[in-house]
């Protein structure tokens, strides 16, 4: 392929991949089709002609592309100024330049046009830089990089072609192997000296100085405290991750357990408007205060003989539109935040807000919280709200009857006085709990209630069916109205427990509701009153190939995270702490060598080990080991190569000459030596008439190759078999010869040179 | 028949004016040395921002600013890309340019109308890094930065078109080589003064220029104006002549038979008349060798008459040309050709053949007509043209004026009008 066909190709890969990246960013499947589609028609059009090797790749007519460049300004500008659609400008921006960039793949190509297109690309990667810093940009940025280097190195090496017909253009040898090894180099040193400039450049200085410029909308999702019952459609089913949470006990063991779902509390309710809606008597009473980076805020006492329960979360999503809760399991007594935020706490139902402070963070999003399993009776007071606006009604009547029924088997009737029969709040609780999860049907579906309808009567005594909020306010409701203080709780079940990284990765679609019954002075009990088997159906991670691909996904995304998106001056300071403050002594660091190399061998396999092997532990171990490999064959293989170069080269000659030339492999070797002193034979020129050129130049290396030549062909060209002598005389004069290109190269002669 | 001529003339090759006259032509078809083969004593470096990283700078300035200032740790990343790309354009440009060596050398023949061929050879002395995307120019005279002597020859730009080469490749301890050909518009001496080699790889943004001083002389000879018809009847005439005076030589035809000597070849020996020799000599070995004649030149002296006035530049160019065919004409002939030119200093004894075609060629290219001599002495007939038996074309710049001349016999006088169509005028470049 001509070098035009070869810049086209590289061009073709740069654009589709740069639109890929800005398509993926923004979301738009429109544009990933053009960035697909458009560059491969371009790439077909573009191919040389065979039959006309000198015509040039079609393009449209200049008008057209005119024409089009203008349709895409002024839709870019409608977009950006009369629409006024609500679409951020950087993807207006993004888009204008990928239809810019179609539109000129078909225009005709001289360097200045390549020029303007590769500028294009490289924008239309900055702009999917400034739409998202998901996993998925990374990995096209990454395959990008690279691309655009080796179109902008093909198009300067076919720059050529702008000093017009009648240039004389000059090649070396395996031209496009060397270019690549020069694209490869250039992108390893350019991507270590960015990775220097990464890690080093400061963290948090010029925060938010210019507003938003610069900034990375981020995902948000669907979690809302607004528990309003009676409407209509489906419930969010997004897997969108909100946050990944290490569970670990008070040893520091982690307890995350596939077969063990979790419930992270958010905002609880306790009020009902009899309109549908939930709402939290006690949030006047909610005290917030700043909390900076490694603040501990406490919630509440553990009580004696806690057992404690940590929990890491990092946050891979804001809640969209309005506050943001600290998700914890119950019961939370302290949370110590890794970013600055503005905190609220509630210490009737141990919720905790964090809102933005007023210093924009653009880090990692993460708070510890601990939690006591142990419930504790320390506290006593008059959190929840008992009987209320269920006190009277259907809801109660209803409540009372399963109580009489299940607490006195026979007695058909309820004691208004003592609904409980003198049963523990506890027993009376489950009794509700077991009754709604074996009468009530589960589904994802919501129906809207008549005129004048209660949404949770509806619920009870009309459709029988409802997703958890009606479940758990039918549990709420029934709890309060025979005085069991209960509330509503909104937050995220956790099911998807990943071994490889001992996390449990929360979905926008673990969103749950349950209820929270208060079993004596201090104490309450989570309790779901939703049918399990249900939960387990929609919360459940799928299993099989894909599943556990996407797990695989999940942990190269959250490395991703960890490591590159939410890198801050934290980190930053841990990274670059004196190697005496994280060593200490050097027995400690000769243990933790002896540990490393523990570790590299259950990396890579090679001892077994109980600890658990990271898999990006493991990658990264296997990668240096092929690395090394790899540099040993390259190395052997560019030794042995001129080898089998020599022996390739003679593979077309017969049996004879190829015995006749073994006693000549003096020559090649003469021809390495002075190509390793910058006086390459060049090709087409015999060796005596290299020589004899040389012998102008560098007497002391054109004499003994001259006379090694004239050998070469007598035996090459003359079949003449050379005789002791003459392989004897071959030796001294390559040794002379060796011994005038070492003294040119290195300005030092051989302790073996002959005598001159 | 024409034959055109190139004779390069090294830059030290001090002895070019130490002999003026009497030169004797350059073996082969072209000859002459240049300082391409040396290591150039000093390279000049530069280094220039280009537009587009001025733009780039700019950008990757928007890029920092948009880091720091939402702490996108993306941006981050672009930001140290881009300064990077920049320290790896700077140092991978500067180690592909640091072992590169150039050499350019003038081939083959240039005659005015033209091409002449220069070879250039650019090595790769670096063992490791290949190099990419190099321009090669030759430098102007103006732009000369290293220090050289007065030379009497002229720019290169006053007399042929630029080179264009472009080296996409050399590997590492490489070298490729390329024979340009360039158009030669005028005649004279023209000189190379140096080579430029200019990339701007591998993005772009840093252009990065190399000087070699390469200092390297090539004699473009005139274009060829047809002899008008009555001169070529003279020459032809002169040439049937040529037999009129015999001696010894290696032609064909019998010249005498002397006595045999120890070494003759015996093919020579004349048997016949050796044996009738012995009949009647009775001493010595008796044999005779037949020897055979070659015969003497007749011989031609063209005189060019100049204009030292420089209103009569054109005429003198177009005289020069109706030399150069004459003295091509002549030496088809078998003529012994010599050449005068009174007021530039040009004296060139007769040689015969293609020496004197050569020679010939190189001294009427290498006239230069500013320097002219205009007084009366430098513009008399010259006194070895004048010798009897010769025959003399006399070309005037201009008018003819026929009281210059011998004296005795009558030279033949061309007017630089009469001269006919010039060969290579259709090639491109007007007369100069």
């Amino acid at each position: 392929m001509n070098i035009g066909g070869k810049l086209n190709t590289a061009m073709c890969w740069t654009v589709a991949v740069g639109v890929l990246a800005f398509a993926v960013a923004d979301g738009a499947v429109f544009l990933m089709l053009l960035g697909v589609a458009g560059p491969a028609v371009a790439y077909l059009a573009g191919r040389p002609d065979p039959a006309r090797p000198d015509s040039g790749p079609w393009a449209l007519p200049r008008w057209v592309v005119s024409a089009l460049v203008f349709l895409a300004i002024a839709s870019a500008l409608a977009s950006a100024t009369v629409m006024r659609d609500g679409t951020p400008l950087v993807s207006n921006l993004g888009a204008f330049l990928t239809y810019v960039q179609l539109i000129k793949l078909f225009d005709r190509r001289t360097t200045r046009d390549e020029s303007q297109l590769l500028g294009l690309s490289v924008f239309t990667a900055i702009a999917a830089v400034l739409t998202s810093n998901s996993l998925a940009v990374g990995v096209l940025l990454a395959a990008y990089t690279p691309l655009a280097v080796t179109t902008a190195m093909r198009m300067e090496v076919a720059s050529g072609r702008d000093l017009g017909a009648g240039v004389t253009v000059m090649t070396g040898r395996a031209m496009w192997a060397d270019l690549r090894r020069a694209v490869g180099a250039s992108v390893v040193c350019a991507g270590l000296l960015a990775a220097a400039v990464f890690l080093a450049a400061p963290r948090g200085v010029g925060n938010d100085w210019l507003g938003t410029f610069g900034a990375v909308p981020r995902a948000e999702v669907g979690f809302t405290d607004n528990i309003r019952l009676g409407q209509q459609g489906n419930l969010n089913e997004r897997p969108t991750p909100v946050f990944e949470v290490t569970v670990t006990d008070g040893d520091g063991r982690n307890i995350g357990d596939p077969s063990r779902p979790l419930y992270f509390r958010g905002a609880t309710r306790d009020t009902y408007d009899r309109r549908g809606i939930w709402i939290n008597s006690s949030e006047a009473n909610r005290v917030s205060k700043p909390a900076d980076v490694g603040d501990r805020v406490l919630l509440d006492a553990p009580g004696p003989r806690p057992s404690l329960v940590f929990q890491t979360v990092q946050m891979r999503a804001r809640i969209r539109g309005g506050d943001d809760y600290v998700f914890a399991l119950w019961r939370p007594t302290s949370v110590t935040f890794q970013h600055p935020v503005q905190v609220a706490t509630l210490r009737s139902d141990l919720t905790i807000k964090q809102s933005e402070s007023s210093q924009r963070w653009s880090g990692r999003r993460s708070y510890a919280v601990e939690s006591a399993l142990t419930d504790t009776d320390s506290i006593d007071d008059d959190r929840g709200r008992a009987g209320g606006d269920f006190a009277t009604g259907p809801i109660s009547d209803l409540a009372r009857r399963v109580l009489a029924e299940r607490l006195t088997p026979g007695a058909a009737e309820p004691d208004p006085a003592d609904p409980l029969r003198g049963a523990e709040p506890r027993q009376a609780a489950s009794i509700l709990r077991d009754f709604l999860r074996t009468n009530y049907a589960y589904t994802l579906q919501m129906t809207l209630p008549r005129e004048g309808q209660d949404p949770i009567e509806m619920f009870l005594f009309d459709t029988r069916r409802g997703h958890c909020e009606y479940f758990a306010s039918a549990m709420v409701a029934m709890c309060q109205s025979v005085g069991i203080p209960a509330r509503i709780v909104a937050g995220y079940v956790a099911t998807e427990f990943n071994a490889m990284t001992g996390q449990y990765t929360v979905r926008e679609s673990n969103a749950h509701a349950w209820a929270e019954v208060r079993i004596g002075p201090g104490r309450w009990l989570t309790m779901d009153p939703s049918p399990p088997g249900d939960i387990e159906r929609i919360h459940a991670p799928s299993r099989g190939v894909l599943a556990r691909l996407k797990s695989w996904y999940d942990l190269i995304e959250f490395n991703w995270n960890e490591a590159v998106v939410t890198f801050d001056s934290s980190r930053q300071t841990r990274l670059f702490r004196p190697y005496d403050e994280q060593s200490g002594s050097l027995q400690q660091a000769m243990e933790r060598a002896r540990k490393a190399v523990r570790r590299a061998g259950r990396n890579l396999g090679l001892i077994s080990g109980d600890d658990a092997v990271s898999l990006a532990g493991r990658l990264a171990w296997w990668g240096a080991v092929a690395f090394v490999l790899g540099g040993i064959v390259y190395l052997a293989r560019k030794r042995l190569g001129a080898a089998a170069r020599w022996r390739s080269g003679n593979a077309a000659l017969d049996e004879e000459m190829r015995g006749l030339l073994v006693a000549a492999r003096f020559y090649p070797r003469a021809l390495r030596r002075i190509e390793r002193a910058g006086l390459g034979k060049p090709r087409g020129r015999s060796g005596p008439a290299h020589a004899a050129v040389l012998r102008r130049r560098v007497p002391e290396i054109g004499e003994p190759l001259g006379t090694l030549a004239g050998m070469y062909e007598r035996v090459r060209f003359g079949r003449e078999r050379l005789s002791d002598s003459d392989v004897e005389r071959a030796a001294a004069e390559l040794q002379r010869l060796e011994a005038a290109v070492r003294l040119r190269r290195h300005g030092r002669a051989s302790k073996f040179a002959p005598p001159a | 028949m024409s034959v055109p001529v190139v004779v390069l003339v090294g830059r030290d090759d001090g002895r070019r004016n130490s002999r003026p006259f009497g030169r004797v032509a350059l073996g082969g078809m072209a000859a002459g040395r240049s300082h391409s083969s040396r290591r150039p004593t000093r390279v000049r470096r530069r280094y220039h921002l280009r537009t587009p990283a001025y733009v780039y700078m700019l950008v990757t300035v928007l890029i920092a600013v948009g880091a720091f200032n939402s702490q996108n740790n993306l941006l981050f990343w672009a930001f140290g890309f881009a300064l990077a790309t920049l320290v790896v354009s700077g140092v991978l440009s500067g180690t592909m340019l640091m072992g590169l060596e150039v050499e350019r050398r003038a081939l083959g023949d240039a005659r005015a109308g033209h091409t002449l061929v220069l070879s250039y050879t650019v090595r790769n002395r670096n063992s490791v890094v290949p190099a990419f995307a190099m321009r090669i120019e030759e430098i102007e005279p103006a732009r000369v930065w290293w220090r050289r002597p007065a030379q009497a020859a002229s720019p290169w730009t006053e007399h042929c078109d630029r080179p264009r080469v472009f080296v996409a490749h050399v590997g590492p301890r490489e070298a490729v080589s390329a024979r340009v050909p360039v158009l030669a518009r005028r005649r004279g001496l023209v000189r190379f003064e140096g080579v430029r080699v200019i990339s701007s790889f591998p993005f772009g943004l840093i252009r990065k220029t190399m000087e070699f001083p390469l200092p390297e002389e090539v004699v473009v000879t005139p274009r060829r104006a047809e002899p008008p018809a009555r001169a070529r009847d003279r020459l032809g005439r002169a040439g049937d002549a040529a037999i009129a005076s015999r001696r010894q030589g290696p032609g064909d035809e019998f010249f005498a038979l002397r006595e045999y000597v120890e070494g003759d070849s015996p093919r020579a020996i004349a048997w016949r008349a050796s044996a009738r020799r012995m009949e009647t000599v009775a001493s010595g070995t008796g044999l005779l060798v037949r020897q055979n004649a070659s015969p003497a030149p007749a011989r031609l002296w063209v005189v060019l008459r100049l204009n030292p006035e420089s209103a009569g530049a054109e005429d003198n160019e177009r005289a020069i040309s109706l030399a150069t065919g004459l003295v091509e004409d002549a030496a088809e002939q078998g003529l012994s050709i010599g050449l005068a030119a009174p007021r530039a200093g040009v004296l060139l004894r007769p040689l015969t053949g293609q020496a004197a075609v050569l020679a010939c060629a190189r001294e009427l290219g290498m006239l230069h007509l500013p320097a002219l001599r205009a007084s009366a002495d430098d513009g008399r007939f010259p006194a070895a043209a004048a010798a009897p038996g010769a025959l003399v074309v006399v070309v005037h710049a201009g008018a003819v004026d026929r009281t210059f001349g011998p004296g005795a016999g009558g030279p033949l006088h061309i007017s630089s009008e009469e001269a006919g169509s010039e060969v290579g005028t259709a090639a491109g470049g007007g007369s100069a």
